[in-house]
């Protein structure tokens, strides 16, 4: 099984987010949720650690310093798909104020990682005091997962030269010679307009390209197939293709269709804007 | 600084090589999943992969996959190892990735990495899309992998929107000799589809230094037409010669959708791809480049298993050979009818076997490599029954026999990935020294069955459950995917491997074995050396041994010892190694001989011993009659670590024999020649320039200084032409003779700093070979005193080379005021004013005997210090001196050389062989084969026995019959050619120089008429 790209996201894009609960400096103040959003944002890897030994690293390839701190993760909040294992584990901090820990002391760090051997070396972006109860510092970091996801979804709303939703019609590959392993292979989906959310309404359908090679440069971009029905977020990229032609190449530009009212809040927040 | 005088250091450095095979151990493999433990969570597909070993240390290790950053950033990372493999890391993400993942599955793509030599230099050539779909070529070095973060600096990169140069492949090397020595050169092959048509291409870069595009051209090398491309695939093969092949798959028919039409095609390059890869031309239309085989059909982009096929080249060069060429490829009518061929070439690319060395179906993803003994490693991956088996086959012979390791036998699964190219479009081997390194990508279930020959997996995982973990509890299975394994196949084990030292700048920077050498200067510091007594000496503090000049004298006098010192880097084992010495003249093209005739002495080494020294010197003999310019080498060898062949015995060092000293580590060479000049007096160095090529040329030297000293210089070819020196100039000494040998002077007035003049002796636009003659302050009594002992061995040779008996007197008296430890310039005077007019005297007399013109002036030089003499002045007396010897010695070596020289036997023998081999009108004569048989069993067997002369006469004796036959055919010169002949057999009992002298003649006479 593939793990999804954040394991630790668990609200969906739009969630609500829960109020602050923990503070930045000490227990007592409460962190502002920007700065925490900031935080989250810059570090993949977030996890609650107990300092184990000052100015010692846990990679053969590094050398110690005053900086470098070996951690135990007790508790890992976040973190990319393949270091969900690191609870239970220690790693080699790089910390941002050397001598700002103590043995023992237990915090949250918001890392990147930085080394991958026999350990991981991460290195710290921020700090907080760690929390009693995980739960709401969980709530805000998925929150602000969300909001980053949101923020790319919303981006290409807006480049966007027209969002339709409908059916494809018809597949039909364009057979052109393949100058390149890494060729798109292209072909055209003509989709039926049941409606169209941005842009002109170009007829009663809408023809597009799309790449069937599943080579790793056309991996991730969209696969269309008769039947199929959704909404649509049509650009004219790449360049070299002829400026009538609509593609939707990335993972974000096309949706099933109960994402509909998602993508017209999007559209509306965006002309706001 | 010392003062007042200048001292003159020649440095001849000598280069030989080699096509052979060593009796290597069998190979020991290992294998290695190199995904870290802290990355045991991952399902990526980390597929076509590349690696590479760092020249300079085996131990530093780099390798690519498409694997992202486990942190989750878009930049790339590289896989690194710092112990030869056994663990790995992913560095921090560092390499530019696509801005943000639109479509493009990884950061980026097509990625190949290439270690150049001693630069330490990481290379990287990769695809990276941006944001909005558009592809660029980037090139990339990195200065320290192991730094945290790397420094990646950028060299090139070339944006493409739908076509872009595709398929980026990384070759590199440091220049170890020559133009250009000490710079990388880097080659970055690709198939450029921006391009019409004809979209093979090289960029390259003689010194890649930013800012971008730091030196970086793009050569199209296909001039034929195309249907419109290429193929994808196109691949270098780069040799230390400076020779550089390209493959590449030209499309002739089917450009459109399906199967294409295509034929493999080898270009050639032997100036570094200077000349733009012109230099070999297809023996069928004449067009440029080799066709190795035509009609090909490639299923592009067809399926074999899971798999997609249509583009897999390979080709590699033998370092000992830059004419040995092997290359692999792929074609099929469809993708499951993939098979991978192996063809090889034995003369530049120009001709290759008509069948297949090794033809493997349901195929893929061919590697190619050549380690420095010669033997070819074969990787490739083969769909079987549903698994995908990554296969390496080695061989010595051309794979008329080859040992083979399956690495890895797995199934043919995609994991969580559902696209067309799971494993990747290629893997890659490469040698480094004596062993083979790889990299492939398969599926990664934790299974000890499915590699047969071991495996090693550093992330989680459970081999009694096949299982992969993302935790140290193995709580958290993880998917299985595809993954990069690493393998490293041990040629020779540690302790079986001798080498002896090229080189040593201290204590903790010395060469370590590796091949080729890592040091541009092999010849100065190596470990070898010469004494006059037999005492080894003791190292310095920079732990350098140092070396005598050659003696050469009567009884004691020409005495020599020789010492090596030899290295492993294990222990473990007794073995002993024994040390064959060799002398060969200064200059250029010369050959190396035995230096004595005593058994090779020996180093025993005990089971813990990871160091010998030769604790009593081989002592080797020079009588009065040879000159002291000269340099020695040394090659050793074991029963398990022999020499890689042939002997540095009668072999060139450098063109056209090869550059054995720096590809094998059981040779290495040493100049011997100092001797002394005066600062701001004019001074002046002679070089031996000998044509070791088989037919008639041009040979052009090209000279060059590194040092921003500014002084006046003069080159001049004795009897021949004469400039001034300028830096970067060359001079042609015309129409040279095989055998001929002329003489070069480089004449300059002393400055007050080190003066390094590197010559170059060129083959077209490529240095093929060379010296350094490097001028440097000295005191004047060291002049002196140099003086005085040149002068008494100058003397004493004349005597007793051309029987000029009073030269024995002007040679005791030098030797009578050498007794005392100082000479001062009165003393000096005083000895030149007694001594000037009698030296005159015995120099006109052997002007008058040899019947010869005073081609190095050296009545003028006399002329010149017997004015210093009488004005007193001692310091243009000295050099005056100095200057007179330098010349005597030449002239002295030029009337020796011209009776005949036993060097040139084997030379003699290659030109006749090659002669009755491939001049028609010998080729059909009836004797011709025996010629020819003889020649080449002689030629095998020169350097195995000490026997030479006595093998030489035997030779010519079953020969000369032959050589009269010939004569008598010949309608033209047959007159002249039939007395040659004649001589031959009258001399068959003289000396071996004599009969080398009527054997060259006889040759001269033959060539020319059947030219």
């Amino acid at each position: 099984m593939k793990h999804g790209r954040r394991f630790f996201l668990l609200l969906a894009l739009f969630a609500s987010i829960a109020g602050p609960q923990l503070s930045l400096c000490t227990p007592q103040q409460q962190p502002p949720d920007q700065q925490i959003g900031e935080l989250v944002r810059s570090s993949p890897i977030i996890f609650i650690g107990r300092a184990l030994k000052l100015k010692a690293v846990n990679l053969k390839v590094l050398k110690a310093n005053d900086s470098t701190v070996i951690v135990r993760v007790e508790e890992l909040l976040d973190a990319p798909p393949s270091l969900i294992g690191l609870k239970g584990q220690d790693v080699t901090l790089q910390t941002q104020r050397p001598g700002s820990l103590r043995e023992g002391q237990k915090a949250v760090f918001f890392t990147t990682g930085i080394l991958f051997g026999e350990h991981l070396e991460v290195k710290e972006n921020g700090e907080l005091p760690a929390p009693a109860d995980t739960a709401s510092l969980r709530k805000q970091i998925a929150a602000a997962r969300g909001q980053a996801e949101n923020e790319k979804l919303q981006a290409r709303v807006q480049s966007a030269v027209l969002i339709v939703s409908g059916t494809v019609m018809e597949v039909k590959p364009l057979g052109q010679p393949q100058r390149s392993e890494h060729d798109p292979d292209w072909a055209e989906a003509v989709i039926e307009i049941t409606s169209v959310q941005k842009g002109e309404q170009p007829g009663r359908t809408v023809t597009i390209l799309f790449p069937q090679s599943t080579d790793e440069r056309w991996y991730l971009a969209p696969k269309f197939r008769r039947g199929q029905s959704g909404i649509w977020l049509l650009h004219r990229e790449p360049k070299g293709l002829p400026e009538d032609r609509l593609t939707a190449l990335s993972p974000l530009d096309f949706h099933p269709l109960e994402r509909e009212p998602a993508i017209r809040g999007l559209i509306h927040s965006s002309s706001i804007r | 600084m010392r003062r007042g005088s200048g001292l003159w250091a020649r440095i001849m450095c000598c280069l030989a090589m080699t096509l052979g095979l060593a009796t290597a151990a069998l190979g020991q493999v290992q294998v290695v999943n190199i995904v870290p433990a802290s990355n045991s969570g991952e399902t990526q597909r980390d597929s076509e992969p590349s690696v590479t070993v760092n020249p300079a240390n085996p131990l530093s290790i780099a390798a690519s996959a498409f694997t992202p950053d486990p942190g989750g950033t878009l930049t790339g990372v590289i896989y690194f190892s710092t112990d030869g493999g056994q663990t790995w890391n992913l560095t921090p993400a560092f390499v530019p990735g696509s801005g943000a993942l639109i479509n493009c599955l990884t950061t980026f793509c097509d990625i190949s990495l290439r270690y150049a030599g001693t630069s330490n230099l990481l290379y990287v050539g990769d695809l990276v899309e941006d944001a909005f779909g558009n592809v660029s070529l980037n090139v990339a070095r990195v200065t320290n992998i192991t730094s945290m973060p790397p420094i990646l600096t950028a060299l090139e990169t070339r944006p493409g929107a739908g076509n872009f140069p595709d398929q980026p492949w990384v070759e590199a090397t440091t220049v170890l000799e020559g133009a250009g020595t000490g710079n990388d050169h880097t080659y970055v092959s690709n198939n450029n589809t921006q391009l019409v048509t004809d979209t093979a291409s090289v960029d390259l870069s003689m010194n890649p230094v930013p800012p971008p595009p730091s030196g970086f051209n793009a050569d199209i090398i296909d001039g034929s037409t195309t249907c419109g491309q290429d193929g994808p695939s196109v691949r270098t093969a780069v040799h230390m010669s400076g020779v550089v092949y390209v493959a590449f798959s030209r499309w002739t028919a089917g450009c459109g959708p399906g199967v294409k039409t295509a034929e493999l095609v080898v270009v050639r390059d032997n100036n570094w791809g200077a000349g733009g890869f012109t230099d070999l031309h297809d023996s069928g239309d004449a067009s440029v480049g080799q066709r190795v085989i035509t009609g090909l059909q490639i299923p592009f982009n067809q399926t074999l298993g899971n798999q997609r096929q249509g583009s897999a080249i390979a080709i590699a060069v033998d370092p000992n050979d830059s004419q040995t060429v092997y290359i692999a490829w792929g074609e099929g009518a469809t993708g499951a009818a993939y098979t991978l061929h192996v063809r090889h070439s034995t003369d530049g690319g120009q001709h290759w076997d008509a069948m297949d060395l090794r033809t493997i179906n349901t195929a893929t993803n061919p590697g190619l490599a050549i380690n420095s003994h010669g033997k070819v490693a074969f990787l490739y991956q083969q769909l079987t029954a549903g698994n995908w088996h990554t296969i390496v086959e080695r061989t010595t012979n051309a794979f008329a026999m080859h040992q083979d390791l399956t690495l890895a036998n797995v199934p043919d699964s995609k994991g969580s990935y559902t696209g067309i190219n799971p494993i990747g479009d290629y893997d890659n081997v490469v040698a480094s020294s004596k062993d083979f390194y790889g990299i492939f990508s398969g599926f990664n279930t934790a299974n000890t069955a499915n590699f047969p020959n071991g495996i090693t997996y550093a992330r989680q995982h459970d081999f009694g459950t096949h299982q992969l973990f993302a935790d140290v509890g193995h709580t958290m299975v993880v998917a299985d995917s595809i993954d990069p394994f690493f393998f490293h196949i041990t040629e020779m084990a540690a302790d079986q491997d001798f080498y002896v030292r090229d080189w040593t700048n201290s204590a903790i920077d010395h060469d370590n074995g590796q091949e080729p050498s890592t040091n541009t200067y092999f010849w100065v510091n190596s470990d070898i050396w010469n004494r006059a007594t037999n005492a080894a000496g003791a190292p310095n503090a920079n732990d350098q041994y140092s070396t005598d000049p050659m003696q050469a004298g009567v009884g004691a006098n020409g005495d020599n010892f020789a010492f090596t010192r030899v290295h492993r880097n294990g222990t473990g084992s007794a073995a002993t190694v024994s040390a064959h010495f060799l002398v060969s003249p200064f200059g250029t093209g010369s050959a190396f001989q035995d230096a004595g005739t005593d058994p090779d002495p020996t180093l025993n080494f005990g089971a813990g011993d990871s160091v010998q020294v030769l604790s009593s010197g081989y002592h080797w003999h020079q009588d009065p009659t040879a000159s002291t310019h000269a340099c020695i080498a040394v090659q050793i060898s074991t029963t398990s670590d022999p020499f890689i062949p042939p002997s540095l015995v009668g072999s060139v060092p450098g063109w056209p024999s090869g550059i054995a000293i720096v590809e094998d580590n059981n040779k290495a060479q040493r100049n011997l020649d100092v001797s002394n000049n005066m600062i701001d007096s004019g001074g002046i160095d002679y070089a031996l320039i000998h044509n070791a090529a088989l037919f008639s040329r041009d040979l052009v030297l090209r000279y060059q200084t590194t040092t921003e000293t500014q002084f006046k210089g003069e080159v001049q070819v004795i009897g021949g032409e004469s400039k001034a020196f300028r830096s970067g100039d060359q001079i042609v000494l015309k129409g040279m003779q095989p055998g001929e040998n002329r003489w070069v002077a480089l004449r300059l007035t002393q400055p007050g700093k080190p003066v390094p003049v590197n010559f170059f002796e060129m083959d077209k636009q490529r240095e093929v070979n060379g010296f350094t003659i490097v001028a440097a302050p000295a005191a004047l009594p060291t002049v002196i005193m140099d003086n005085l002992r040149e002068h008494a061995h100058a003397f004493l040779r004349l005597a007793y080379s051309f029987h000029l008996e009073a030269g024995k007197a002007e040679s005791a008296a030098a030797e009578q005021l050498l007794k005392s430890k100082t000479v001062s310039s009165g003393e000096y005077l005083k000895f030149l004013k007694q001594h000037d007019k009698p030296a005159g005297v015995i120099i006109d007399e052997l002007i008058k005997n040899q019947q010869t013109k005073d081609a190095f002036e050296i009545q003028k030089a006399l002329a010149a210090l017997e004015q210093a003499v009488q004005q007193n002045n001692v310091k243009a007396a000295a050099s005056n001196h100095s200057i007179l010897l330098h010349q005597l010695d030449a002239f002295t070596t030029m009337l020796q050389k011209a009776e005949g020289d036993p060097a040139d036997i084997l030379q003699m023998v290659r030109w006749h062989e090659d002669l009755y081999h491939n001049r028609p009108r010998l080729e059909t004569m009836g004797c011709s084969q025996q010629v020819v048989q003889e020649s080449q069993e002689f030629i095998r067997d020169y350097g195995r026995q000490r026997e030479h002369a006595e093998a030489y006469a035997r030779l010519l004796r079953q020969l000369h019959k032959c050589f009269k036959e010939t004569a008598e055919r010949m309608e033209k010169s047959h007159e002249d050619l039939e007395k040659a002949a004649e001589e031959i057999e009258r001399n068959l009992e003289a000396s071996p120089a004599r009969l080398e002298k009527v054997h060259r003649e006889f040759l001269l006479k033959l060539a020319a008429v059947v030219q």
